[in-house]
């Protein structure tokens, strides 16, 4: 069962990708200064009405076993400590311990 | 593995094939044609002879007849046994169906190298290494119809042995101006996602723009109205 970060990083991507479209349509309206400022400012307006798990920045890799957020070995998705675990049961195919 | 133990398979086939040809065919062929070196022992042949332990064997690589590069087979695995042995029956699967093939060529090994702390917590000092090494074989493939070359790849990869990938890279030969016949066919189906996404993006942005401009100036004709008719006093 995933953790709750995980869960709730997994609603945030799922929520970017469903809003991206229209965040960005509103973002090309606000930031375009050729444009009325009350248009722009409308359009600021309607990207402050999206929820919090629509903003791109709150997506983060996170430990798909324990849902911590640094250390990450991307490869895997996993952060270090599980990696090491799961390295040294020999469940990641090909990976052994090494010494040079 | 296999390489060195009985190369001479197939030579020993040769040389008791050789033995057996009677002497009237050898002298009825050689008074037709006086000058003509002795017939390489073929593929069909071999197959029909009798080897004990063939598969352990290297399998016969078939000369080039021509040098048209058809087909390039890599392979790649983390476990070097399980590749070798996989190539080993690839090449024998090749030769068997008339691909003449180069040998297996290693590629350089990838080793991917990752340290990372013992313990869960800081203690830095107290570090761990681990590696993976990616092992690397082709196989070159010249001279074959494309169906053959098909049908070989088809067969491998449906006895791929677990933990092996394969990738195959084919040329074939293509009339002239096929690149723009495969365009025409393919126009309709390309991913062009960055591309569509930026337009629909602009086409939302213009129609998001058009929609406020509009509702702008609609409240502020009402304004207009509201501040000309309830009273002309309220004007600066």
């Amino acid at each position: 069962m995933p953790n709750v970060r995980v869960l709730r990083d997994l609603k945030a991507r799922h929520g970017v990708n469903a809003n991206e479209i229209l965040r960005r349509a509103y973002l090309y309206v606000a930031r375009n200064q050729t444009l009325p400022p009350q248009v722009r400012f409308q359009a600021q307006l309607q990207l402050n009405t999206f929820g919090r798990y629509t903003r791109p920045t709150t997506v983060k890799n996170r430990c798909t076993e324990t849902g911590k957020g640094r250390g990450i070995i991307s490869e895997f998705g996993l952060s270090r400590y599980q990696f090491r675990l799961k390295a040294l049961a020999n469940e990641l195919p090909g990976v052994r311990k090494a010494s040079w | 593995m296999f390489s060195r133990s009985c190369r001479s398979a197939f030579a020993a086939v040769q040389a008791s094939l050789r033995h057996k040809t009677t002497a009237p065919t050898h002298t009825s062929t050689s008074s037709a044609i006086p000058s003509l070196p002795p017939q390489p022992l073929t593929e069909a042949k071999y197959a029909a002879s009798v080897v004990h332990g063939r598969s352990l064997r290297p399998p016969h690589y078939l000369p080039k007849s021509h040098r048209i590069p058809v087909a390039t087979l890599h392979f790649r695995s983390y476990h070097p046994k399980l590749l070798d042995f996989f190539v080993h029956f690839a090449t024998h699967a090749a030769t068997a169906l008339g691909i003449p093939i180069s040998k297996p060529v290693h590629l350089p090994t990838q080793r991917t190298l990752w340290t990372v702390l013992r313990g869960p917590f800081v203690h830095k000092k107290s570090q761990e290494n681990f590696e993976r090494r990616t092992h690397k074989r082709v196989l070159k493939a010249w001279d074959a119809n494309p169906e053959v070359v098909d049908m070989l790849v088809q067969y491998l990869e449906k006895h791929i042995a677990p933990g092996v990938g394969l990738r195959t890279t084919k040329w074939r030969r293509a009339p002239v101006g096929v690149g723009a016949k495969t365009l025409e066919a393919v126009i309709g189906h390309m991913r062009l996602d960055d591309h569509v996404m930026s337009d629909k993006l602009k086409a939302l942005g213009d129609q998001i723009v058009k929609q406020e401009l509009a509702s702008a100036a609609g409240a502020a004709k009402q304004g207009a109205l509201e501040n000309a008719s309830p009273a002309p006093s309220t004007n600066p």
